[in-house]
C-alpha cells in the first residue's frame, strides 16, 4: 500500500506493526488530524485533533472540519487505506471515511468519533442516554492499590447521548480502560485506549507492585512465583525482568491484559536468593536498569555460607609485620555477575597485576561468553574457575581451580585487590566474576604475592581462551601494521592489550594520561575527520588521556600518540 | 608498579597544601636504583623511579596557606612511579607526611595526574 503523505503513512506504518491492525474511533482522529492540518506542520496536526476532539462537536462537523483541510492527495491515501490495506475497521470508522471519500453519505446515528482519549479535552463519545462512564487508569493502578473494577465516573450521557469527561492523573502514553455503567447497574464491555494528545512523549515509566508476588523455593529445586492478589501487578503488556542477584540468571515476563503475572512463569535459584526486578512499558527502561525493587525467597542464610577451602596469600606488603593479614578475609554473596561480564565491570586493586585485568576486560569486551562458562557456582559457598594450560605446541590442558569467595577487604569496605567497578561493593552485593576469578588465578600461580609482581598480558589471554597469543613491538615506523592488526583483531573479535614502555622511559608520561609500565585493554580502531584512533581502556577503571567527561578508563587516542607511548600489542586469535 | 592510584580520601589528611602548578626547574635528582627488566611484553613490573627536587611555579593555591600565588617553591618528587620534567603541569598535593624534610613532598602515586581537580575540590569540600 502506497501511502503518499507521510503523516498518514507513519500512522499506518505504526497500525500495520500492530499484531491486529484495526481502525476504531480512536486511532482515525488521529488519521483524520493528518488529514485535515492543511499542512505537515505537527502543531496543525496537533490543532486539528483538538478541534475534532472538542466536547460537543457533531459527527457532521467532524466530517466537514476534515474535508476542509484534504487535499487530493489525502484523499487517495484515504482511499487506498479503504481498499488496500485489509485493516478491520469498526462500523464507524469505516463510514467516516466513506463518506470523507464520497462513497456513502455519513451516517449521523453513529454519533461522533468516540472517546479520543484526548485529555486535554476529556473522554469524549455517546453513549446511551443516562449512562454513566465509568473509568480506571491502568498505568496508575499497581502503586494505587486498586482493583480493576475500582473505576471513577467521569461522565454521565445527556439527553443525546453524548458525554465529555476527565481522569485525574492521566499522562500520555497511559492505558486506560472505560465503560458504561446503566441505571440498572449492568455494565458494557471495557474499552481500552492509550492516551495521546497529551505531550509529544510517553511521560510515565510503568509501574510494578512487589508486595504482590509472593516467591517459594520448591522442594525438587526452583522458585514457584504466584500473584498473591487480584488487584494488577503492573501495566498491561508491560515486560518484567527478574534477575537472580547471585547467579545472574534473567528471566523475563510479559504482563497480560490485566497486568497479571501470566500462568506458568517460574523462576530458577534457591531459597534466600535475592531477585532484582525492573519494568519496560517499551518506551521507557528498555535496558532495564532502573530496578523497581528486590524481592526475597523467603528461608536460607545470607551470612557467611557453605565451604571454606584455603585461600592464596595476600601481598607481603599487606602483612602486619607479625605476619598476620593487614586486611581482614570476608566472605562475600553476592551475584556473579550483573547483567553478564562487560570490560566495564573491571577494576584493577592495589596490587602490580595490571597484566591480569586488562587481559580480562579485553575478553570480558570481545566474548563474554568465555566468562560465564570458565566459572561454576558450585552452590556450596565454593566456585570452580577453569583456566587453559596452553604448552609450546598448543595443546591444552583445563586447569580446575576451587575457591570459596572469602576477599581481603579494607576497613572502610571493598576488597583490596581485584574489584568489580559498577554498583556496589558490599559483600552481598558486588559482582563477583572479576575479583572472584582473579583469586583463582592468583591460587593457581601460587599466591597474590605471585601475580602481583607484573607479568604478561597475552599469557593470561592465553589462559583464558587456550588460544596462543600473538606479540609484536610496536614504534612509529610500525603504525600502520598496528592499526591494520588492531583493525582485524575488533572485527574478528580478537581480545587484545598493550603495554606501556617501561619506567626508564617515564619522563615520557606525566601529563598525558597515559602510564608508563602499564597494560591496557585494546578495543579497536576508529577513523574520523581523516584521524585514525586505537581504542584503550585502563583496568584501573578511571585515569584517562584526554577528557570526556565520564573518567572510566575507557578513551581513545590518535595512532601517532599511540605508537609513541606503546611498546607491546597482545593478540589472541581464535 | 601501575597500580591505581590511592584513594583521595587516604591522602588528605597528610595535605597541607594544594596548588595547581607548573614545574619550571628539576633542580636535583637522587640516585636511580636499577630497575628490573620484565619479560618482553610485562608490565607492572616493581621498582620505583628515584627521588627529584624541583620548583614548581604557583598558579593557584586550592587549599592551604604554604604558598601564594606567583610564588616559585622547591618540592621534592619521592621514590615512586613517575617522574617530572619541565613543563608538567597541573594539581599537586603538599604535604610532608614524615615531617622532617625541609620542602613539601608531593602526595599521590602519580603527582600532577593523580587526581582530577574537579575530584580533589569535592575531597577538599568533604573535608
Amino acid at each position: 500500500m502506497l501511502i503518499k503523505d507521510k503523516q498518514i503513512r507513519a500512522l499506518t506504518d505504526k497500525l500495520e506493526r500492530a499484531e491486529a491492525p484495526r481502525i476504531d474511533d480512536a486511532n482515525l482522529i488521529d488519521i483524520l488530524a493528518a488529514v485535515g492540518d492543511f499542512s505537515d506542520f505537527w502543531r496543525n496536526e496537533n490543532e486539528m485533533r483538538e478541534k475534532l476532539s472538542a466536547p460537543g462537536i457533531t459527527r457532521h462537523e467532524q466530517l466537514e472540519l476534515v474535508r476542509e483541510g484534504m487535499d487530493s492527495a489525502e484523499r487517495g491515501d484515504l482511499e487506498r487505506i479503504l481498499d488496500e490495506s485489509g485493516f478491520s475497521m469498526t462500523a464507524s470508522a469505516k463510514n467516516f471515511l466513506e463518506a470523507l471519500v464520497g462513497r456513502a453519505p455519513l451516517d449521523e446515528d453513529q454519533g461522533p468519533l468516540e472517546l479520543t482519549a484526548d485529555q486535554r479535552n476529556g473522554f469524549v463519545g455517546r453513549a446511551e442516554a443516562g449512562d454513566v462512564i465509568e473509568a480506571i487508569n491502568l498505568s496508575a493502578a499497581p502503586l494505587a492499590r486498586l482493583h480493576l473494577d475500582n473505576t471513577t465516573e467521569i461522565a454521565r450521557a445527556d439527553q443525546f447521548g453524548k458525554f465529555a469527561g476527565t481522569l485525574p492523573d492521566v499522562k500520555e502514553g497511559d492505558i486506560v480502560r472505560l465503560r458504561t455503567r446503566k441505571a440498572d447497574g449492568t455494565v458494557s464491555d471495557w474499552v481500552t485506549i492509550r492516551a495521546t494528545g497529551l505531550s509529544p512523549e510517553d511521560t510515565r515509566e510503568a509501574q510494578i507492585n512487589l508486595e504482590r508476588l509472593d516467591l517459594v523455593a520448591q522442594s525438587g529445586g526452583g522458585i514457584e512465583v504466584t500473584q498473591n492478589t487480584a488487584r494488577p501487578l503492573t501495566e498491561p503488556g508491560a515486560t518484567v525482568r527478574i534477575t537472580n542477584a547471585r547467579t545472574g540468571e534473567r528471566f523475563e515476563f510479559v504482563a497480560t491484559d490485566e497486568g497479571a503475572l501470566p500462568d506458568g512463569f517460574a523462576l530458577r535459584g534457591r531459597a534466600g536468593d535475592e531477585f532484582k526486578v525492573a519494568v519496560s512499558d517499551g518506551h521507557w527502561n528498555l535496558s532495564f536498569a532502573n530496578v523497581a525493587g528486590v524481592l526475597k525467597v523467603p528461608g536460607g542464610d545470607n551470612g557467611p555460607v557453605g565451604v571454606d577451602v584455603e585461600d592464596p596469600a595476600a601481598q607481603k606488603r599487606h602483612l602486619k609485620p607479625d605476619g598476620t593479614n593487614r586486611y581482614e578475609k570476608v566472605r562475600y554473596t553476592g551475584p556473579l555477575f550483573v547483567d553478564g561480564p562487560s570490560a566495564s565491570d573491571v577494576r584493577q586493586g592495589a596490587i602490580g597485576n595490571c597484566y591480569f585485568p586488562s587481559a580480562m576486560a579485553a575478553v570480558a569486551y570481545t566474548d563474554p561468553g568465555i566468562i560465564e562458562n570458565m566459572i561454576r557456582d558450585n552452590e556450596d559457598g565454593t566456585y570452580t574457575v577453569t583456566f587453559q594450560n596452553v604448552s609450546w605446541s598448543g595443546a591444552t590442558d583445563e586447569v580446575e581451580i576451587l575457591i570459596d569467595a572469602d576477599l581481603y577487604t579494607r576497613s572502610w569496605g571493598g576488597p583490596i585487590y581485584g574489584v568489580a567497578r559498577n554498583g556496589s561493593n558490599k559483600p552481598d552485593k558486588m559482582e563477583l566474576w572479576f575479583p572472584l576469578i582473579e583469586k583463582a588465578f592468583a591460587k593457581w600461580k601460587g599466591s597474590y604475592e605471585t601475580i602481583g609482581e607484573g607479568g604478561v598480558a597475552g599469557k593470561v589471554l592465553e589462559a583464558v581462551t587456550g588460544k596462543s597469543y600473538d606479540y609484536q613491538f610496536i614504534s612509529p615506523s610500525s603504525k600502520d601494521l598496528v592499526y591494520r592488526r588492531i583493525a582485524e583483531a575488533a572485527e574478528k573479535g580478537w581480545p587484545a592489550c598493550a603495554g606501556t614502555h617501561g619506567k626508564d622511559r617515564a619522563e615520557l608520561y606525566t601529563n598525558t594520561g597515559v602510564y608508563a609500565n602499564h597494560s591496557y585493554s585494546v578495543l579497536g580502531v576508529e577513523e574520523e575527520a581523516g584521524v585514525r584512533y586505537v581504542k584503550l581502556r585502563n583496568p584501573w577503571g578511571q585515569s584517562e588521556a584526554g577528557n570526556d567527561g565520564q573518567n572510566d578508563g575507557f578513551f581513545r587516542l590518535e595512532l601517532d600518540k599511540f605508537v609513541e607511548l606503546y611498546g607491546n600489542l597482545a593478540v589472541c586469535p581464535a | 608498579m601501575a597500580i591505581p592510584p590511592d584513594p583521595i580520601d587516604e591522602v588528605m589528611p597528610d595535605v597541607r597544601c594544594v596548588v595547581i602548578g607548573e614545574v619550571t626547574h628539576i633542580l636535583e635528582k637522587w640516585k636511580q636504583a636499577p630497575l628490573p627488566k620484565g619479560e618482553d611484553g610485562a608490565a607492572d613490573v616493581p621498582g620505583e623511579l628515584a627521588k627529584q627536587k624541583v620548583r614548581l611555579k604557583v598558579a593557584e593555591v586550592l587549599f592551604g596557606d604554604l604558598t601564594a600565588v606567583g610564588d616559585e617553591i622547591e618540592v621534592i618528587k619521592p621514590d615512586g612511579d613517575y617522574v617530572l620534567r619541565v613543563g608538567n603541569h597541573g594539581p599537586f598535593l603538599l604535604g610532608d607526611p614524615m615531617a622532617r624534610l625541609s620542602s613539601p613532598t608531593i602526595l599521590g602515586r602519580y603527582g600532577p595526574d593523580s587526581y582530577r581537580r574537579d575530584v580533589i575540590e569535592a575531597a577538599l569540600a568533604r573535608g
